[in-house]
């Protein structure tokens, strides 16, 4: 009965997380699998890009990567309820800003999967200029910075938007 | 939207998980320091070590050794008294054989 009062833009909106969230979750399965093949070594090496597994137990950056497992079952409880707020947002905004959040929320719901039942989250994409090498980041990431810099940007069109009708 | 923009990158820094590589690789791991390594002490022989018993399987290999230095004496003494008969045999068949002649 409930089903009949969801409107369509719910559907959507379900549909681009589950997306975000399997495909996420496809790539890390399938990298998983390779390392084991590998035997831990380099996957795939080129002279910019580089797929190596590795177990990130912290968040951004590797901050706060914990020993104490209280202190890293906070941080989960933390980010569940960012994610629970992020959806409730969602649900109130509309078109480009609800889609960014979406995204946002997709990707964290792979990571937090990671979070809850490997107790670390697998980052395995590596670009780099030679030496210099960038954060290892995962799929999900990739969601997740093109969700929050289009949130960034509608937050800035939005503004410019209110003064000049001013 | 200064709010917003700190707001938006305090989600972004929870949320994501990426990780340096030099991290990951263990530049910050917790090397040994060799100057904290004690020197180990020079082997040495404990004091009563010739007190220790003999272990048991060297009495049996003895024994066995003594066994079969035994039998080697007992076949030599059996071939030695063999070889006398032999020759008693010899000269027993010469006599006789001497006596005939002289018959």
């Amino acid at each position: 009965m409930i089903f009949k009062f969801l409107s369509k833009n719910f559907y959507i909106g379900f549909f681009v997380v589950i997306l975000i969230y399997f495909l996420d979750r496809l790539s890390k399965i399938y990298v998983i699998q390779l390392d084991k093949n590998n035997f831990g070594s380099d996957i795939f090496s080129s002279s910019y890009l580089n797929i190596v597994l590795i177990w990130n137990k912290g968040i951004a950056f590797g901050l706060f990567s914990f020993n104490e497992m209280y202190l890293y079952n906070i941080l989960t409880l933390i980010i569940l309820i960012i994610i629970i707020m992020l959806i409730v947002m969602s649900v109130k905004n509309h078109r480009f800003k609800r889609y960014s959040l979406l995204m946002v929320v997709g990707g964290a719901l792979g990571n937090l999967h990671d979070r809850i039942f490997y107790n670390a989250v697998p980052d395995f994409i590596d670009f780099h200029v030679g030496e210099f090498h960038w954060f290892i980041f995962n799929v999900a990431d990739i969601f997740i910075t093109t969700g929050i810099i289009f949130m960034i940007l509608c937050e800035i069109v939005g503004n410019n938007n209110k003064n000049e009708k001013i | 939207m200064k709010r917003f923009s700190l707001y938006y990158i305090f989600i972004f820094t929870l949320l994501v998980s990426c990780s340096s590589i030099q991290e990951s690789v263990g530049s910050k791991k917790n090397n040994s320091d060799e100057f904290l390594v004690e020197k180990k002490s020079p082997l040495l022989m404990p004091p009563d070590y010739n007190e220790l018993p003999v272990p048991s399987s060297d009495s049996i290999k003895n024994k066995d050794e003594n066994n079969q230095v035994k039998e080697l004496i007992t076949k030599s003494n059996n071939t030695d008294s063999n070889s006398n008969n032999s020759n008693n045999s010899k000269s027993s068949f010469e006599e006789l054989l001497i006596e005939k002649i002289k018959n």
